[in-house]
């Protein structure tokens, strides 16, 4: 599966009251699987443990290892462009596409891999006018994509959240599920219909549409996770809080059982 | 901007009210906005002043939208295939630098035969799309095909590990190299003994595996 290159957006997590954590770390010894409503908009999540990593694939994602995490609350959808315009509106953030003159777009027709520097593009305006289907990502409810990594940390910091540590995230995104390529199972579809905003075709060149997508599709266009979390793949790319090392899931594999693992300790 | 000696970096910013030039006035909404394609009419007005303006990355993190310059990434683990694409990515750099005083020269032939503001416009008009071509041509060395050359790479070293008999050595060769820390003649014991398995990725945890 290929998923869409020119969107990086987050949902942010909250630590949980006191109460709630004692609560998440009684709960640990029964490895529940249980999501409550939580705070507007968010997904309260038990502590619990899931398998990360799989055999044979990426050499950063071997090998397999159980890592456990403490209970949270995370956003049930991504952060949509309408809240982002609201924090802007509360704070006057720039974001860093705006500070630097210029985001980077990968637009249907392009190469693999392939991704240009768009002049004065940025959360506000992803593509240049023009550009067919960039009215999907002026909706409302469309997630905010050309947002970096600070960018994404500020606005969690601004609601007194955070990013989830990569461990957190894929914990709540696989709602439960081991071992499958999807939250749901091993395909793609649901009762014979997509269950993802993914790229379908053999090349960026050409999106096939399958999907009822080219871009980004509003938060909520697909049925969520069993755990009430929507977008848990696919859409768009999700910023979480760790530093990426190649060799994060080797080092921490020998730990055994890794607890609330984080990735490289800087950026460097 | 940060500029050669030659090229003022003002220019780029405050565009000179040359006799002839067409520049004119700035538009408001221009005037607030970072210049962040040659194409601005900011940046003509400024190569309508001087064609060999230039413009290179400050000495930080945040790249210049007008340069060529592709920053320089390190990876803290051993990887070669991500060497291969931090050389790639410099080569489209150099391609990009290349591109760019070529259209500078053309400029300048161009200017040369000006004899007023409108024609040495237009010729920094021109002069200006040379040079975003240029940065186009860059964005897509430097993400496509480099990315393209590192994927090929990681298979190629993924089935040379795997064709050498490398999967899960790593415990052993380790085992191996742990008493020799700098001493190279260890090192290369081990070497030799797992021949075909670059010792280098289980040093750092990360086999192409």
């Amino acid at each position: 599966m290929t998923i869409k290159l020119e969107q990086l957006i987050s949902r942010c997590l909250a630590e949980p009251r006191v109460a709630a954590a004692v609560l998440g770390l009684a709960l640990l010894s029964f490895a529940p699987r249980s999501a409550e409503v939580g705070s507007p908009g968010m997904v309260r999540l038990a502590g619990g443990s899931f398998e990360r990593g799989r055999e044979g694939g990426r050499a950063d994602e071997s090998p397999r290892h159980r890592v456990r995490v403490r209970a949270f609350e995370i956003d049930a959808t991504l952060v949509t462009r309408s809240a982002f315009a609201g924090f802007v509106s509360e704070t006057g953030y720039v974001t860093t596409a705006e500070r630097l003159g210029f985001g980077m777009a990968a637009h249907e027709g392009m190469d693999d891999w392939e991704w240009e520097r768009v002049p004065h593009a940025s959360w506000r305006e992803p593509f240049a006018p023009g550009m067919p289907e960039r009215e999907a990502f002026l909706a409302d409810d469309a997630p905010v994509v050309m947002v970096s990594f600070e960018d994404a940390s500020a606005y969690c910091a601004h609601y007194q959240k955070r990013l989830p540590t990569e461990a957190e995230w894929e914990y709540a995104m696989r709602g439960g599920s081991e071992g499958t390529r999807y939250p749901w199972g091993d395909d793609a579809r649901r009762g014979g219909h997509l269950s993802l905003n993914f790229w379908q075709g053999s090349s960026h060149h050409r999106n096939t549409r399958d999907d009822g997508f080219v871009y980004v599709s509003p938060v909520r266009a697909f049925a969520p996770n069993d755990w009430g979390i929507f977008d848990p793949v696919g859409n768009v790319w999700q910023w979480t809080a760790d530093y990426y090392a190649k060799d994060t899931y080797a080092r921490v594999a020998h730990e055994g059982t890794a607890i609330d693992p984080i990735g490289a300790k800087s950026r460097e | 901007l940060p500029s050669a000696a030659n090229a003022p970096a003002i220019a780029v910013h405050e565009p000179s009210d040359e006799p002839g030039s067409a520049s004119g006035k700035r538009p408001a909404a221009l005037a607030d906005r970072k210049i962040a394609s040659w194409t601005d009419p900011r940046a003509v007005a400024a190569l309508a002043n001087d064609c060999s303006l230039k413009v290179t990355n400050p000495d930080t993190e945040e790249p210049d939208p007008l340069a060529c310059d592709v920053p320089f990434e390190q990876s803290c683990v051993y990887d070669p295939c991500f060497e291969k694409g931090q050389t790639c990515k410099q080569g489209c750099s150099k391609k990009c630098a290349s591109c760019d005083a070529a259209c500078a020269d053309h400029c300048a032939t161009c200017r040369d035969a000006c004899t007023d503001g409108a024609c040495r416009q237009r010729c920094a008009a021109s002069c200006g799309e040379c040079k975003q071509s240029c940065l186009k041509s860059r964005d897509k060395c430097a993400t496509a095909q480099c990315a393209q050359a590192e994927l090929a790479c990681g298979r190629a070293a993924k089935r040379a590990w795997a064709g050498a008999g490398c999967t899960g050595k790593c415990p052993e060769i380790n085992e191996c190299l742990e008493p020799c820390a700098a001493d190279n003649a260890c090192n290369a014991k081990c070497q030799k003994r797992f021949k075909g398995c670059d010792i280098e990725y289980c040093m750092t945890g990360a086999p192409p595996e």
